[in-house]
């Protein structure tokens, strides 16, 4: 048993956060809150030249051949910098869509991989729920959609780009999302979104969303460490007084903890049969979907009166968080499915022999 | 990263698995002190004679020469066969382990290990708690080279029960606290000790309070160097905050499944809100499986163990408190009525957030310690 990331992924973290540094940061977040979208479309051309945007594809197509663990490691230092960019959706939610599509009918999936490859950002079509790969006859919303993208479709068994998009508001403008305006005839096969390729794309999804979660928690917790290091008041740093400090501290163990169920769960899926990576996925999603919520909400309050403001960047993490949260299953249905399962399968025995 | 066993530690889990299918007692735990005690220390004696007690610890001195993964194996498969945890107090052996000079670690540690001699930790006090560096029992060198120790020692776990205290006592000055402090091993049957057992909101006799009047040990009896007794509490220390190192996680799993159980008997196995109460908790008992596999990685990796450990304390005590809040949940008014079982596991929940240094201890190590903070 080792838990450690590899040399390389450790490479990739840092090439990862230096590039963000460059590419991103509070200044780019604030433009794409202004609907100024140029600075984030740079940005992911940047993301692109350095190999990153294809990190999922199999190298067959060209991509990266990476696995689910590296998407996540780049993830977090991207959410942690606030970066406008659809990595979530367009690097990670789509190749896997796209990869269970080519488990489902060979081939299918093959001419929009190398769209991918080529540095084509792609939304991803949801349900009204945010889910995918959706329930028959709800789906509509488009993940991660700017005016002028495609978005993937899966109907029936194939995949289809469709075009036929407008804008609808969302909280995150990091994130903007999109509703499709014609009819789909033909929703996701349920065969499809019941059989092993799409749980476990699905099981992907979810386990990136907990990395981009814990990168968020990340980037909202050294804003607030290093705020209250510096700002005084009584005549000393704020980080002197105990209230502030056990705050700051809470914060920490949210964000180690995000850290150990995110990267257990991404090498789950990578490595393990879909049941317990479906399992491992949902669990990370919860549970850094609360703490990130949670830690985001607490590290606004150690900004004070500025945290709540539109200038700070507080609300820039908050949004994110609480996106995040929903897409790909909401924390509160998890949290029960979760629960359902385990009453089924530990309660009805103790049941049984009580 | 690579969570699975390595085709030695596969191996490793296969025979203790087998052993678990003989060995496993055929009575369960008692609900009571200091039964529950005695039935531990069985448990204990069975282990270390089947070779599985100290499993990371050196051969020489009654462990096995293994590493920390197999430890989590251990706690693993003890849970998954439904056994009783190993004794949680392997900790307080750490500290003869890592300051002990050789004949003290040969003395001590196989009798420590076997729980052939039960060790209890003298630390707090009456007046220090959180504030250990505070404390005022007294250890004076006399003319012969013997310590004469003086003071009392409050919440000392298995105090009623055990064969030697590790006491913390002042050698410096009244005012030189933490410089001022040494460690000392003192058999309870030294004339001059005499403990009184308190008895816990549960009703459990798990503590005790001891007292020193004019004890006499020999100097060897120190542990580490003369006024080095807290970097001998430190190493203790931050080894009980460990997640990795209690057996804890197959017990609350267990717990849960049981709280799974009494739902199911209830119809609510379908109910939202039980669900989704439930499926939090076993988010907490994921995290904190993997996360405490990401330490014990860290450690098999050659990094020392450290206050990082009171982030696995917070997360633990968060995670134990919910369980037991959850159960009354879950019994809704019956948990009032009764034995009261559940509702003596909760109460015993609540000290979770004070033994081992508070909530509040813990968040002033990690934001001074961890983050830098300057107070």
């Amino acid at each position: 048993m080792d838990f450690s990331l590899t040399d390389e992924q450790q490479m990739l973290a840092g090439a990862a956060r230096a590039l963000s540094a460059d590419l991103f940061g509070e200044a780019v977040a604030r433009l794409a809150l202004a609907d100024d979208r140029a600075a984030g479309e740079k940005g992911w051309a940047g993301l692109h030249a350095a190999g990153l945007t294809a990190l999922l594809v199999p190298d067959e197509f060209g991509g990266g051949g990476g696995s689910v663990l590296d998407a996540c490691v780049v993830l977090t230092e991207l959410s942690a910098a606030l970066a406008p960019v659809p990595y979530l959706t367009s690097a990670v939610a789509v190749p896997a869509a796209l990869l269970a599509l080519n488990a489902a009918i060979p081939g299918s999936g093959d001419a929009l991989l190398r769209r991918v490859v080529d540095g084509e950002p792609l939304a991803l079509v949801v349900d009204d729920q945010l889910r995918w790969p959706g329930t028959v006859g709800a789906t509509s919303i488009c993940l991660d959609w700017v005016p002028g993208r495609a978005a993937l479709y899966v109907q029936d068994t194939s995949a289809v780009l469709r075009t036929d998009i407008d804008a609808v508001p969302g909280v995150d403008p990091l994130h903007p999302v999109g509703r499709l305006t014609g009819p789909s005839p033909l929703p996701p096969a349920a065969d499809f979104a019941a059989g092993e390729a799409a749980r476990r794309a699905r099981a992907t999804m979810r386990v990136a969303s907990a990395a981009a979660l814990t990168g968020c928690l990340e980037g909202a917790a050294r804003l607030a460490w290093s705020y209250i290091a510096t700002r005084e008041q009584y005549g000393r740093p704020l980080a002197s007084f105990q209230a502030i400090r056990h705050l700051a501290a809470d914060l920490l163990v949210d964000l180690e903890t995000c850290r150990s169920v995110s990267q257990g769960a991404a090498w789950t899926v990578d490595n393990e049969d879909v049941d317990s990576a479906e399992r491992a996925a949902a669990i990370a999603k919860a549970w850094c979907g609360q703490a990130a919520v949670r830690s985001v909400e607490t590290a606004t309050q150690l900004l004070g009166g500025i945290g709540v403001t539109w200038e700070s960047p507080a609300h820039l993490f908050l949004r994110n968080a609480h996106h995040f949260s929903a897409a790909y299953g909401d924390t509160r249905t998890l949290l029960r499915a979760l629960g359902s399962e385990f009453i089924n399968l530990r309660g009805k025995a103790r049941h049984g022999s009580a | 990263m690579d969570l699975r066993d390595t085709p030695e530690q596969a191996q490793f889990r296969a025979r203790l698995r087998s052993w678990l299918a003989e060995n496993m007692p055929s009575e369960a735990e008692p609900a009571t002190m200091p039964a529950r005690f005695h039935y531990i220390v069985a448990w204990q004696k069975k282990l270390y004679a089947g070779g599985w007690v100290a499993l990371s610890w050196p051969r020489e001195y009654g462990g096995q020469g293994l590493g920390p993964i197999e430890e989590s194996i251990l706690n693993q498969e003890l849970g998954r066969a439904g056994a009783p945890a190993a004794a949680s107090f392997t900790f307080l052996g750490r500290s003869v382990l890592t300051h002990g000079t050789e004949e003290q670690k040969r003395r001590y540690l196989p009798g420590f290990l076997s729980t052939e001699e039960i060790w209890c930790q003298g630390f707090s006090e009456p007046e220090a708690g959180s504030d250990l560096a505070s404390l005022r029992t007294t250890a004076v060198l006399d003319d012969n080279g013997n310590f004469v120790i003086n003071g009392q020692k409050l919440w000392t776990s298995r105090g009623s029960f055990a064969d030697f205290c590790l006491v913390l006592a002042r050698t410096g000055t009244p005012e030189s606290r933490h410089r001022g402090i040494s460690a000392i091993i003192v058999p309870m049957t030294t004339p001059g000790v005499s403990r009184r057992p308190l008895i816990m909101s549960n009703g459990d006799e798990e503590f005790a309070e001891v007292f020193f009047d004019d004890v006499v040990v020999p100097g060897e009896n120190l542990l580490g160097e003369l006024n080095g007794g807290w970097k001998v509490t430190q190493a203790t220390l931050a080894y009980e905050r460990g997640a990795a190192d209690l057996g804890y996680l197959a017990k609350y799993e267990r717990m849960l499944a049981e709280i799974s159980g009494e739902a199911t008997r209830r119809g609510l196995a379908d109910d939202a809100a039980t669900t989704e109460a439930v499926g939090r908790v076993l988010t907490h008992l994921e995290t904190l499986r993997l996360h405490s596999q990401r330490r014990l990685s860290d450690r098999a990796n050659g990094r020392p163990v450290g206050a990082e450990t009171s982030i696995d304390k917070l997360t633990m005590t968060h995670t134990e408190q919910l369980l037991l809040h959850t159960a009354l949940d879950v019994l809704g008014p019956s948990a009032v009525l009764g034995q009261g079982g559940w509702f003596k596991k909760y109460l015993y929940s609540r000290a979770a957030s004070i033994y081992g240094g508070t909530s509040q201890i813990q968040r002033n190590v990690i934001s001074g310690r961890l983050l830098g903070l300057k107070e």
